[in-house]
C-alpha cells in the first residue's frame, strides 16, 4: 500500500496537471495538449496534425478553450505543450463554434465527389462531417477549380481540388523524407500542393503521403478504384523486410490491394518505403508458379504434389552418400518465415546432412560472426545522444525506414553521425564527421582512425568515438557496401569497434534481404544452429532432438556457387533463389548449368524465372505474403507475426510443409504438422527462444524481443571478437593499378529483384544494369563522352571484357568505376548465346550484368576502362 | 557558378549570399537579381537559384509563386501597376484603371500589342496621401489624373523618363569592403559591461487608463516639435552629409561611450512605442530577450503595406542615416550581432537611397567592424521583400528574411525575442520606432518624453489620406493632438460642403470611427478604449459621397487577396467575404446575407469583440472581420438598399429554401 502511495506521488511529481472539461488530468511534461486529451479519453478533432510531424496549427480544427490564468482563450491544442494548472475545455459553446466554423470553412470549396472518391468511407473530413457537420451549404458561391488528378509521380495522383492544405504530405517530403520534391505554391485561397514542373515526387517515401492524406487528395495507382474500405479485409502483419515494417494488410475479392504502415513505436513509426507498400503487386503477377513442375524429356511439365516430392526426394538420395553429403547444396531462404527456415535448416543439417546451406546470398559475411553480435534495438542503437557510426553504404538504398529513424535522430535526436563510406550518401549533409574511404580499405582505414591521436579531423572522430564509446552511446552500423568486395573487409572494421571498446558497443548488422535475421537466427546459414548458435554451442540440443546431426562447417553461397562450376554439386536446391541473378560468377555457373556436369535443380519458388524454366528440374510454388502465417525476425531480433488474409488461387504450399514432405520421403519423419509444433521444437533446442510460444508471437503488439543475455548458449557472444583474424585486416588496402579502377558494385533500393520486377509498377525505378559511372574528372582524364561505350576488362584478365555505357556520377571518389547491382530477369532471354571470343555487347540481356565482372575469390576487383567509340556504336 | 547569370551579376550573387549567415535568406534576393537580369522568373531560373542556395526547386518555386513582384511569365517592358488600395479608390481609382484600360486597350493583367505596357492593378502601395497612384516599374507616379497617364505613356513611348526595366530595383548595389565587414558577430559577454542588468517591466497597466482624455482639445505642432521628419525640406536629406550637418551620428558616439546597459535603459526610460501598429514599449521589448543567447539579430520591419499607411517609406527614401544611426544604437544596446533591413520590395526608391546611405556609412567607418574606432561591431543588410502584405507581421518578416513563403509562425512557441531568425533571440522594430533613437540618445529620455503626452512619449507621423482637402504626412507629438485637429487642420478638413461619413483611424484593419469619434487625442490607450486601435497612424477619411459597401468590398478585397493561406479560417473565411460582398454589389444579394457576412466573421473572430479574438494564427482573418463588422453596424441601411436592388426571384429562392 505504501509502495502504491509513493509510486502515485512520483508519478505527481513527473508529470503536469492540468484540468481538462473539469477534470484532472496527468500529463507527461512537454506534452502537447491534444496528446494529453487524447490519452485522458478526451478526443479533439483535428487534420494537420500527425504525432510523428511538428505540429502546424494550420487547420484550426483542434481549437479548444484554455486559461492559463488570463481568462480563457481558443487555443490550437495540437501546437500547445501543458503547462501546470491549465484549465481546458474541450466542449463549451464556443469551441464548437469555432470547429464548426473550420469544418464549415473547410467544406465550402471541398467538391461533393465522395462518391467516387478513393478516401470515402475512410476519411477523416468525411467522418467529421458526418458527425458535426451542417446539414446544408451556406456556400452559394462557384468552389474553386483547379485541373483534376494530376500525376505528380510515376504512383501518385494528386486532386487539388480534394486538398485541405493541411501541409501533411509536403511536411512528410520536406521533414521526414528530407526532400521536398512537393511544397506549397501560390498564395491565399489559390494555395496548392505541387512539384516543381518535371521534378516528379520521385522519392522512396512518396506513398506514406498518401497513407497520412486526410482527404482524398492524394491516391496511389496501385490501389486508385480497386475497392471500397467498407468491402475491405484488413489484418495486421510484418513486411518482411530486414526492419520487420509492421503493417496492415487489406485485400478485397480475396485479392491483396493495398499496405498500409502500423505506427509501430518500436519499429516503423507507420513509415513504409514505396517498395514495400506497393510490393503486394507481385502477389498477384501472372509469373506466380500455379502447380508443381518436374522437368521430363527437357520440358517442364505440370504434376502432382506427390510425384513433384518424390522426384526431388529421389535426386537427394540418389547423390545421397552416408559419409558424404557435400555434394548437395541449398542456397536462398532469406525470404522464408522463421518455421520454414527452421524447418529446412533441419531437413538439411538433420536429415539430409549437409551444411552447405546459405540463406545469406549477397551478404555473406562470416555465418560465426552474425551469430555473435548481440542484438540491439532500434530504440537502443538510436538512443538520444548517441554516436552513430555507417561502415560501408547508404542506409537509404538498403533499409529505407532505417534511414527515416536515423534521420530523425539525426535532426531531433542529439545523435551524431560519422560517415565512413566510399561515396557521398543520403545522409552526408546530416554527418557530423563524413570521410571516404576507398573501397577495399575499409578495415585498414578504421584501424587508424581508432588510433589516432592529435588534433586533426580524424583525432576529432577518434575522440568522438571514445568518448561515445565511454557513455556506452556508441552504434556502429555497417553493411556489404559494394558486391565487388569481400564482406569481411566491412566485417572486420566493425569488429575493430568491438575490440577496442567490448561489449558497450551496439554493433547493427544491415542484411539485404527479408528474413536474412531470421535465417541467422533459425540457423540457415553455414556453421551455424538455431538459437543464434554455431555448431559448438548448439549440437548438443540439437542431437538431442534431431538424432543425427552435420557437425562440420559447411560451404557459404559463394564456395557453393563456385563449387557448381566446377561440377562438384550433384543436387542444388534453391528456396526462392536466382544463381544466375545473384551477385557472384554468374557466368561461369552459366556455363556448367549448359553443360553435362549440370546439377539437378529443385526450386521452391513463387515466380517463374528464366533460371526456372530454362534449368530446373522440379518446381514447387510456395505461398506469397498474405497467404500464410508464420513470423519474421528483424535486425533487432524482434520477432512479429505474418498473417494471412488471402486464400492462394491455386495450388501452393509453404516451404516448411514442403520440408516436412521430404523429410518422410528420406525416411526421417520430422513429424511438423503445424506452425506451433514447429514453435515447441525451436524452443527445445533453441534456449534464445525459449518460453515463447506460437500463440504469443502472434498476439503481440509490437513482436517480441528474445531476452539474449538471459537465453542464449553460453560464449556465442564472444565469437564477435575472435573470428575475423589479422588476415582479414591485412588484406584491406590492396594497391591499384594508376591504369585501373576500382570496381564498386552498388545496391540500390530497386535492385530488379525477381519480387520487384513482379510488381508494375516498379518498372521505371530498375537502372540500366549496362551503365558504369565515374567521376566527371575521371571521364574528362579517359577521354570518354557521357553516354558512349567503353570496353571494360577485369585486370585479372581470365574474365573475359564487356562493353558497358559510361556515365558520370560525381559522389564517387576519383579511381572508382561503379555499377548499380540490377538483375531484371524477367522477359530476358539467358540462353543466348554469344560470340565466343567477342566481347559482350552491352544492349546484351544478361541478368546481372555487375556479377560478369566480379572475381569472388578477390577481395577486391579493379577493372581497365577503354574508350571505344561514340555514344551510338551499339544502337540498332 | 550559374549558367543563367551574366558574369556581372554572378558576382553580384556571391555578394549576396555572403551576406547571410545562411545562405537561404539569400533565395528573395537573388531571385529579384534574375529578374533583374531576365525580366521574369522562368523555371529555369528559379531551379538554377535553388540550386545556388542549396534547396530543391520545388522549394523556390513555393517561394517565389508566395509573392506578388516575382513573375512567372514575360510581360511588357513596363508593368503599370495601378494601386487599387482604399485612399486611391476614394481618390478615383476605379476611374483612372478603366481609362489606362481604355488607353492601352488591353485588360488588367495583359500586356499591350507591341510588348510595351503590361497592366496591372495592385494593392496599396504606401503612397495613399499621393492617391491615386501608380507604379511604372515600381517607380511612384503621383495623383494621376487621365491626362497625367497619357503623357506618363507617351514618355514612355519615347524613352525620355528615368525608368529601368522591369525586376530593376535599386540601381546601386550594397558594396561592403571585405575589411569592413563585420559579419555575423556577437558581444563579448564581458562582466565589466553587461549588455542588461534589470528585468524587463511592464508598462503598469492602470496608470494608462488614468491618463484616458476625451474630447480634450489638442495643440498643433510647430516646426521644432518635428524630430522624425525635420530634414524632409532639405533637397538632400538623404545625404551623408546633410545628416551629419544636422548632428548626424552624434548620438551613436555619445552612446559608444556608455556601456550598452544604460542605452538600453535610457530608451526604456523614455517609454517609445513601437510605431508599427502594436504600440508595444521598444525598451520592454529588448529585454525579452533571453540573457546569455547568442546571436541575436535585429530585424528592421520596413515592409509598410497596410492601406492607409505611409511614413516609413518616407523616412526610408528621405533620411536614411536617421534609420541607420537608430539600428546602431540598438545593436549596440542590445548586443545584436546583425541586423537586417527588410525594405517592402515595391520601394525601389527607398531601396536605392538606403543602399546609397548605407555605401557612405560603411566608408566612413560608421558601419561594420570597429564602429568609430570603438569595439563595437555590426553589419546592416538591405533585404527587398517581394510583394507581401502579410510579411509585415513580425514572423512572417522572419520567415520571409529566411528565404521561406512569408507565413506566420505560431505564437505561442515561438516569440521571435527568444526564438526568431534563425532560432536566435531576434529584435523586430519598425522603421519609425528605430528612427527616434537618434533623437532620445541626444537630447535624453525626459526630453523626449516632454515632447508628448505622459505615457506617449515623442512625436508620431499621421497619414491622413482619402477624401480630404490636403492629404499629408504630418509629425505632431504624440498623444497631444485630436482626430478632429489632424483631419480639419492638418489636412484641410472636408472638400466643399461634404460631410464626414466614417474614418479610419489606424490603417485598413482599425475598426471604423465616425463623426463622435473626432474629439479623441491620438492615443493608443484613448484609442483602444474607444473600440479601435491607433495602428500604424493611418487616417483614412470617408465622406457622404462614399459608397461604404463598395468601400466595404475594397477593403476586404484587400485581405482576402493578402492572406497567406497558412490556416483554414483566414484563407477560407475572408475569400467568402469577399465573394459574398462582391455578389451584393452585384446585385444578386440576398437577404440572409448580412446575417452570413456577421456568422462568417464570427467563425474567424469570434464574438466579433475589440481587441479582436481569433480562430486564426495572426491578426490578418479578423482585420477583415473589423471592416466588416463596422460597415454593417454603422451602414447597415446602404446594404440592405443593394439587396433591395436585387432581382425579386433571388429573394423568394431565399424564402423557399427556409422554408424546405
Amino acid at each position: 500500500m505504501a509502495e502504491e502511495t509513493s509510486q502515485k506521488e512520483t508519478q505527481k511529481e513527473t508529470s503536469v496537471s492540468i484540468r481538462v472539461d473539469g477534470q484532472e488530468v496527468l500529463a507527461k511534461p512537454g506534452q502537447l495538449l491534444i496528446d494529453a486529451c487524447s490519452d485522458a479519453g478526451v478526443y479533439i478533432p483535428y487534420f494537420c496534425y500527425h504525432p510523428r510531424m511538428s505540429p502546424v496549427g494550420m487547420c484550426r480544427m483542434c481549437l479548444v478553450e484554455v486559461d492559463s490564468g488570463r481568462g480563457p482563450a481558443l487555443m490550437t491544442s495540437c501546437t500547445l505543450p501543458v503547462a501546470p494548472d491549465m484549465e481546458v475545455t474541450t466542449e463549451s459553446d464556443t469551441v464548437k463554434k469555432a470547429q464548426d466554423g473550420v469544418l464549415e470553412f473547410l467544406l465550402i470549396n471541398h467538391p461533393l465527389d465522395c462518391p467516387v472518391c478513393d478516401k470515402g468511407g475512410e476519411c477523416p473530413l468525411q467522418d467529421q462531417t458526418m458527425a458535426f457537420g451542417p446539414g446544408e451549404s451556406r456556400f452559394v458561391e462557384n468552389k474553386r477549380h483547379f485541373v483534376k488528378p494530376i500525376p505528380i509521380s510515376s504512383q501518385i495522383f494528386l486532386d487539388r481540388e480534394r486538398c485541405i492544405l493541411c501541409d501533411r504530405c509536403t511536411r512528410f517530403a520536406d521533414e521526414v523524407a528530407g526532400e521536398a520534391l512537393i511544397s506549397f505554391q501560390g498564395r491565399g485561397q489559390y494555395t496548392e500542393v505541387n512539384t516543381f514542373p518535371e521534378a516528379d515526387f520521385e522519392n522512396y517515401f512518396s506513398g506514406n503521403t498518401v497513407q497520412i492524406c486526410p482527404v482524398g487528395a492524394l491516391t496511389a495507382k496501385p490501389y486508385r478504384f480497386k475497392a471500397r474500405p467498407w468491402d475491405l479485409l484488413e489484418v495486421f502483419s510484418t513486411y518482411p523486410n530486414p526492419m520487420g515494417d509492421r503493417i496492415v494488410l487489406h485485400a478485397s475479392n480475396n485479392e491483396l490491394v493495398r499496405i498500409l504502415g502500423m505506427d509501430s513505436d518500436a519499429v516503423n513509426w507507420g513509415w513504409l518505403t514505396d517498395k514495400d507498400r506497393f510490393g503486394f503487386q507481385a502477389v498477384s503477377s501472372p509469373n506466380r508458379i500455379k502447380q508443381p513442375m518436374v522437368r521430363k524429356a527437357g520440358e517442364l511439365v505440370e504434376v502432382s504434389w506427390h510425384e513433384a516430392i518424390s522426384t526431388a526426394a529421389s535426386f537427394i538420395s540418389s547423390s545421397w552418400d552416408e559419409i558424404d553429403t557435400t555434394d548437395i547444396a541449398i542456397i536462398g531462404g532469406a525470404d522464408l518465415p522463421n518455421e520454414d527456415q527452421y524447418a529446412w535448416t533441419r531437413l538439411a543439417k538433420g536429415v539430409i546432412c549437409t551444411d552447405n546451406v546459405d540463406a545469406l546470398v549477397g551478404d555473406s559475411f562470416p555465418s560465426e560472426f552474425l551469430v555473435g553480435i548481440p542484438r540491439v534495438t532500434l530504440n537502443q542503437a538510436l538512443e538520444p545522444g548517441s554516436l552513430v557510426v555507417v561502415l560501408g553504404s547508404d542506409i537509404k538504398e538498403e533499409l529505407g525506414t532505417l534511414y527515416l529513424r536515423l534521420r530523425h535522430a539525426l535532426i531531433n535526436d542529439g545523435v551524431d553521425l560519422v560517415e565512413l563510406t566510399a561515396g557521398k550518401t543520403s545522409l552526408t549533409h546530416l554527418a557530423k564527421h563524413s570521410h571516404r574511404v576507398f573501397p577495399g580499405e575499409i578495415s585498414r582505414a578504421v584501424k587508424e582512425i581508432l588510433k589516432s591521436k592529435g588534433t586533426d579531423e580524424m583525432a576529432d572522430v577518434a575522440a568522438a568515438i571514445s568518448k561515445a564509446a565511454s557513455e556506452s552511446k556508441l552504434t556502429v552500423i555497417f553493411s556489404a557496401s559494394s558486391l565487388a568486395e569481400s564482406p569481411n573487409l566491412v566485417a572486420a572494421a566493425a569488429q575493430s569497434f568491438s575490440e577496442a571498446y567490448g561489449e558497450s558497443v551496439r554493433i547493427v548488422p544491415l542484411l539485404r534481404k527479408g528474413n536474412s535475421f531470421g535465417a541467422v537466427d533459425m540457423g540457415l546459414v553455414p556453421g551455424a544452429l538455431p538459437g543464434r548458435n554455431v555448431m559448438e554451442t548448439g549440437e548438443k540440443k540439437c542431437l538431442e532432438v534431431w538424432g543425427k546431426l552435420k557437425n562440420e562447417k559447411g560451404m557459404n553461397a559463394p564456395e557453393i556457387l563456385k563449387a557448381i562450376s566446377r561440377g562438384k554439386i550433384s543436387t542444388l536446391i534453391l528456396l526462392g533463389e536466382d544463381p544466375l541473378g545473384s551477385s557472384v560468377d554468374s557466368r561461369l555457373i552459366e556455363n556448367v548449368l549448359n553443360s553435362s556436369n549440370k546439377p539437378k535443380l529443385i526450386a521452391l519458388d513463387k515466380f517463374m524465372t528464366p533460371t526456372l524454366s530454362s534449368y530446373a528440374d522440379v518446381i514447387f510454388p510456395v505461398a506469397a505474403l498474405g497467404e500464410r502465417e508464420g513470423s519474421h525476425t528483424n535486425l533487432e531480433g524482434r520477432i512479429s507475426p505474418l498473417n494471412k488474409i488471402i486464400s492462394p488461387n491455386s495450388s501452393v504450399r509453404c516451404e516448411w510443409e514442403i520440408a516436412q514432405e521430404l523429410s518422410r520421403h528420406l525416411g526421417v519423419d520430422m513429424g511438423f504438422e503445424n506452425l506451433s509444433g514447429i514453435w515447441e521444437e525451436i524452443q527445445s533446442v533453441s534456449p534464445l527462444h525459449e518460453g515463447i510460444s506460437f500463440s504469443d508471437i502472434q498476439n503481440s503488439e509490437d513482436g517480441i524481443v528474445p531476452d539474449q543475455k538471459a537465453n542464449q548458449a553460453e560464449g556465442s557472444a564472444s565469437f564477435i571478437k575472435s573470428i575475423l583474424s589479422e588476415k582479414d585486416f591485412a588484406q584491406g588496402g590492396i594497391a591499384k593499378d594508376n591504369y585501373a579502377h576500382r570496381l564498386v558494385v552498388r545496391r540500390p533500393m530497386y535492385d530488379g529483384s525477381v519480387w520487384q520486377t513482379n510488381c508494375e509498377s516498379f518498372e521505371p525505378y530498375f537502372s540500366n544494369p549496362s551503365v558504369i559511372k565515374l567521376h566527371p574528372e575521371e571521364l574528362t582524364r579517359l577521354g570518354i563522352q557521357k553516354g558512349s561505350s567503353v570496353e571494360v576488362s577485369h585486370t585479372k584478365g581470365t574474365i573475359k571484357p564487356i562493353i558497358l555505357i559510361a556515365e558520370e556520377d560525381a559522389s564517387l571518389m576519383p579511381g572508382v568505376a561503379a555499377m548499380d547491382f540490377s538483375s531484371p530477369t524477367l522477359n530476358v532471354d539467358s540462353t543466348k548465346s554469344h560470340p565466343p571470343d567477342s566481347a559482350y555487347p552491352p544492349d546484351s540481356s544478361h541478368p546481372a550484368r555487375s556479377a560478369m565482372l566480379i572475381d569472388s575469390e578477390l577481395t577486391v576487383n579493379d577493372v581497365v576502362i577503354k574508350n571505344i567509340g561514340s555514344p551510338d556504336t551499339f544502337s540498332k | 557558378m550559374t549558367k543563367i547569370l551574366n558574369p556581372e551579376n554572378q558576382e553580384l550573387a556571391k555578394k549576396l549570399i555572403a551576406r547571410y549567415p545562411k545562405s537561404r535568406s539569400a533565395l528573395g534576393p537573388l531571385l529579384h537579381l534574375y529578374q533583374q537580369q531576365e525580366g521574369y522568373l522562368s523555371n529555369e531560373a528559379i531551379a538554377e537559384a535553388a540550386d545556388v542556395v542549396g534547396i530543391l526547386p520545388a522549394e523556390a518555386k513555393g517561394m517565389s509563386s508566395f509573392y506578388e513582384m516575382f513573375k512567372h511569365e514575360p510581360g511588357g517592358k513596363y508593368r503599370i501597376n495601378v494601386c487599387q488600395g482604399i485612399s486611391c479608390y476614394l481618390a478615383g481609382a476605379e476611374e483612372l484603371i478603366e481609362h489606362c484600360e481604355e488607353s492601352l486597350e488591353v485588360q488588367v493583367g495583359q500586356t499591350t500589342q507591341d510588348g510595351m505596357f503590361t497592366l496591372e492593378a495592385v494593392e496599396c502601395i504606401a503612397a495613399c496621401t499621393e492617391a491615386p497612384c501608380l507604379q511604372t516599374n515600381y517607380r511612384y507616379q503621383y495623383k494621376q489624373t487621365s491626362e497625367d497617364f497619357n503623357t506618363l505613356i507617351e514618355q514612355l513611348r519615347a524613352d525620355v523618363l528615368d525608368v529601368p526595366t522591369h525586376g530593376v530595383l535599386s540601381r546601386v548595389y550594397q558594396n561592403t569592403p571585405n575589411e569592413q565587414s563585420a559579419g555575423n558577430v556577437l558581444p563579448t559577454q564581458d562582466k565589466e559591461t553587461p549588455v542588461w542588468i534589470e528585468a524587463p517591466k511592464l508598462l503598469n497597466s492602470t496608470n494608462i487608463k488614468s491618463n484616458i482624455k476625451k474630447a480634450a482639445k489638442g495643440v498643433k505642432a510647430t516646426k521644432s516639435d518635428k524630430i522624425l521628419t525635420a530634414r524632409f525640406g532639405n533637397p538632400n536629406s538623404y545625404t551623408l552629409q546633410e545628416y551629419k550637418a544636422s548632428g548626424g551620428y552624434e548620438a551613436i558616439k555619445k552612446a559608444l561611450s556608455k556601456p550598452p546597459a544604460e542605452i538600453h535603459n535610457e530608451i526604456r526610460e523614455a517609454s517609445l512605442l513601437g510605431r508599427g501598429g502594436a504600440g508595444f514599449p521598444a525598451g520592454v521589448k529588448w529585454g525579452f530577450c533571453p540573457e546569455g543567447v547568442w546571436p541575436r539579430y535585429l530585424v528592421v520591419n520596413g515592409d509598410e503595406s497596410e492601406p492607409g499607411t505611409y511614413k516609413d517609406r518616407l523616412l526610408l527614401e528621405l533620411d536614411p542615416h536617421q534609420l541607420i544611426e537608430g539600428c546602431l544604437i540598438a545593436s549596440y544596446a542590445v548586443g545584436l550581432g546583425q541586423c537586417f533591413l527588410y525594405i517592402r520590395g515595391e520601394m525601389a526608391l527607398a531601396a536605392e537611397r538606403v543602399t546609397a546611405a548605407l555605401n557612405e556609412a560603411y566608408d566612413e567607418g560608421l558601419i561594420g567592424k570597429n564602429i568609430l574606432g570603438s569595439n563595437f561591431s555590426v553589419d546592416i543588410v538591405l533585404h527587398p521583400g517581394a510583394g507581401a502584405y502579410i510579411v509585415g507581421e513580425e514572423t512572417a518578416l522572419i520567415e520571409s528574411l529566411e528565404g521561406h513563403r512569408g507565413m506566420p509562425r505560431l505564437k505561442p512557441p515561438r516569440f521571435p525575442a527568444a526564438d526568431g531568425l534563425y532560432t536566435q533571440p531576434t529584435i523586430v522594430n519598425n522603421v519609425e520606432t528605430l528612427s527616434n533613437l537618434p533623437e532620445i540618445i541626444r537630447t535624453g529620455a525626459q526630453a523626449f518624453k516632454d515632447r508628448g503626452a505622459e505615457v506617449s512619449a515623442g512625436t508620431r507621423m499621421f497619414a491622413v489620406s482619402g477624401n480630404v482637402v490636403s492629404p499629408g504626412v504630418f509629425e505632431v507629438p504624440f498623444g497631444k493632438t485630436t482626430f478632429r485637429q489632424l483631419i480639419y487642420e492638418y489636412a484641410g478638413g472636408l472638400k466643399g460642403d461634404r460631410t464626414l461619413k466614417a474614418f479610419i483611424p489606424g490603417g485598413a484593419s482599425s475598426p471604423w470611427f465616425t463623426e463622435e469619434h473626432l474629439d479623441i487625442l491620438l492615443e493608443k490607450a484613448t484609442v483602444d478604449q474607444a473600440g479601435s486601435m491607433l495602428g500604424s497612424g493611418a487616417i483614412i477619411v470617408m465622406d457622404n459621397s462614399t459608397d461604404i459597401v463598395k468601400a466595404c468590398h475594397n477593403l476586404v478585397r484587400f485581405f482576402a487577396h493578402e492572406s497567406c493561406g497558412k490556416c483554414t479560417p483566414c484563407r477560407e473565411g475572408t475569400s467568402w467575404l469577399e465573394q459574398v460582398l462582391s455578389r451584393i454589389l452585384n446585385k444578386r444579394g440576398r437577404p440572409t446575407d448580412l446575417d452570413l457576412l456577421l456568422d462568417i466573421s464570427e467563425n474567424i473572430s469570434p464574438t466579433l469583440s475589440w481587441p479582436p479574438k481569433m480562430t486564426t494564427i495572426c491578426p490578418l482573418g479578423p482585420s477583415a472581420v473589423a471592416v466588416v463588422v463596422s460597415a454593417l453596424k454603422l451602414f447597415k441601411e446602404e446594404f440592405e438598399a443593394y439587396i433591395d436592388r436585387a432581382p425579386t426571384y433571388l429573394k423568394e429562392l431565399e424564402i423557399v429554401n427556409n422554408q424546405t
